[in-house]
């Protein structure tokens, strides 16, 4: 019989897993230990509305954790595993039949010179977004570093409180990573049209300033004025513990389908895991919210002997201004696109196919499409080219009639 | 209270669902395999409009951050989802789909 579950981590992948154990009909202990000193929040808002309003939105009602048994051990890490006890950092030791480890990832560093300044900010925990909102004034000029969702959001949130934004990127294109072709050059043209300046193939080699932020130097030698600079270029999976505890790490913690670490008992979800499904071209570490919150809920069903071999489709989504972008899949240049909707800004949707079948999509401003390419990549389906490329057909009812026919 | 027309009843194929405006602010009526229900139609969660969403398995999925609710009782079903809908009563007469709309009172004391 199962008497504990102890829960390293307070982001979706752990809150999700907590909740999910009880869902599953689990009575015993659950312990949810979270390094921040704050009720677990939804971290999507860190670089949106954080920046812009403040708000904050706790992943569930505090109430919950009461009602659900969950005991929540706020400000605490835990510091080594050893068979049948965690080791928490203030020394205490929990007793438990089962681990989940939690722990995310760690912003990655700029190694530059001034990278040390005042007025460097990083995005990761609520804490970097409330003191990045406090700087944003209007009028402050704003580098922003990395050319990723996280940047591509705080780019827009800083336009929304009146900044003037230089963005700055070492690749050709920016979201490239998760926005796939051409829906990253559709939105690069949105951010270009709000009045940010876009620099790509281009390097931050030096930050400038005495104590506090002046500027940043470019590698083609240019020097921008900057009153911050915001770094997004990544994070790396938080594998202290799991190196401290002798369990096997390659980028990420090594899990099996069912969430299963090389120590017994010991189970990994979210983004510290390096994983593999069928989704992916390669073994690696996927970092989206919503996928580590199904992560979280599969080791859940692990920990409990009731394991299914997890196999979700990569799903992201990104606000930026008043536009919605999602997309599902792990889409390849090599991919055949076809296209609904007017590129260049307007509402519209890129469909992945690969040797003829639906793989993926993105859409901006057409989040159905996804939803329902993501229902029909479940079931194998493929809708003919023109189909996807028909704006009047609405994909929720080709779906359900593709679906039907074949059921 | 009182009733108000939201659509005819072969407006919407079954697992439909589409958008009415009302005194007690929007409201997303479905069309079920057994039955014709109502919510609240903005999501709980963010600013979004649950008819844009995606009917399945009687439940709606929230067209912006995917949050799940449960569509006969507006219980909330899959995170970031955490606080129910407001459901309305809903009654068919003829070809018509009628919604139950509350007075201003009515709703206060509820």
């Amino acid at each position: 019989m199962i008497a504990r579950c102890v829960i390293v981590g307070g982001g979706a992948a752990g809150v999700n897993a907590a909740l999910s154990l009880r869902k599953l009909g689990y009575d015993g202990d659950i312990v949810l230990v979270c390094a921040e000193d704050r009720l677990p929040y939804e971290r999507p808002a860190v670089s949106k509305d954080v920046l812009l309003t403040g708000r904050l939105p706790p992943i569930v009602p505090e109430r919950v954790y009461a009602e659900l048994r969950v005991d929540l051990r706020l400000g605490r890490r835990a510091s080594r595993l050893r068979a049948g006890a965690v080791e928490l950092d203030d020394g205490t030791e929990l007793h438990t039949d089962k681990v989940l480890i939690a722990t995310g990832g760690r912003v990655r560093q700029l190694r530059i010179p001034g990278a040390e300044l005042s007025g460097v900010h990083y995005v990761r925990f609520a804490n970097d977004g409330e003191a990045i909102r406090a700087e944003l004034r209007p009028g402050a000029r704003v580098a922003v570093i990395g050319g990723g969702l996280i940047g591509a959001e705080v780019s827009a949130s800083a336009i929304q409180a009146g900044c003037d934004v230089d963005w700055i990127e070492a690749g050709y294109r920016c979201m490239t990573r998760s926005v796939s072709h051409p829906l990253d050059e559709a939105l690069m043209a949105i951010h270009r049209a709000r009045g940010v300046r876009i620099h790509t193939r281009m390097a931050v080699v030096r930050v400038l300033g005495d104590a506090r932020v002046a500027g940043v130097e470019l590698s083609d030698g240019r020097r921008l004025d900057a009153d911050v600079v915001v770094v997004g270029i990544g994070i790396d999976p938080d594998v202290d513990l799991a190196r401290a505890s002798g369990i096997d790490v390659d980028d990420g913690i090594v899990v099996d389908a069912f969430n299963a670490t090389s120590m017994p008992n010991v189970y990994a979800a979210g983004d510290v895991t390096h994983h593999k499904t069928r989704h992916m071209a390669a073994a690696g570490r996927l970092e989206h919210w919503r996928y580590a919150q199904s992560h979280g809920e599969a080791a859940a069903r692990s920990m409990l002997g009731r394991g299914e071999a997890f196999d979700e489709l990569p799903w992201f989504w990104t606000d930026q201004y008043d536009h919605h972008v999602e997309g599902c899949g792990l889409p390849r240049a090599s991919d055949e696109v076809v296209v609904r909707g007017e590129l260049g800004g307007g509402a519209s949707t890129a469909f992945y196919l690969r040797e003829g079948r639906l793989v993926g999509a993105t859409s901006l401003d057409r989040p159905n499409d996804v939803r329902a390419a993501m229902r029909l990549i479940a079931r194998g389906l493929t809708p003919t080219h023109t189909t996807l490329q028909d704006t009047h057909r609405d994909l929720r009812k080709v779906e359900k009639e593709m679906s039907h026919a074949i059921s | 209270m009182k009733w108000i027309k939201a659509c005819d009843t072969h407006a919407l194929a079954v697992d439909g669902v589409t958008r009415v405006d009302s005194a007690a602010g929007p409201i997303a009526v479905y069309h079920l395999r057994d039955g014709w229900f109502a919510t609240q139609d903005t999501c709980t969660h963010a600013v979004a409009s649950l008819a844009d969403g995606f009917v399945e398995d009687g439940m709606i999925e929230c067209p912006v951050h995917a949050g799940k609710f449960c569509i006969k009782t507006g219980e909330p079903r899959t995170l970031p989802a955490t606080e129910p809908l407001a459901t309305f009563v809903v009654k068919i007469e003829g070809e018509d789909v009628l919604l139950a709309i509350p007075d201003d009172e009515e709703e206060s004391a509820a």
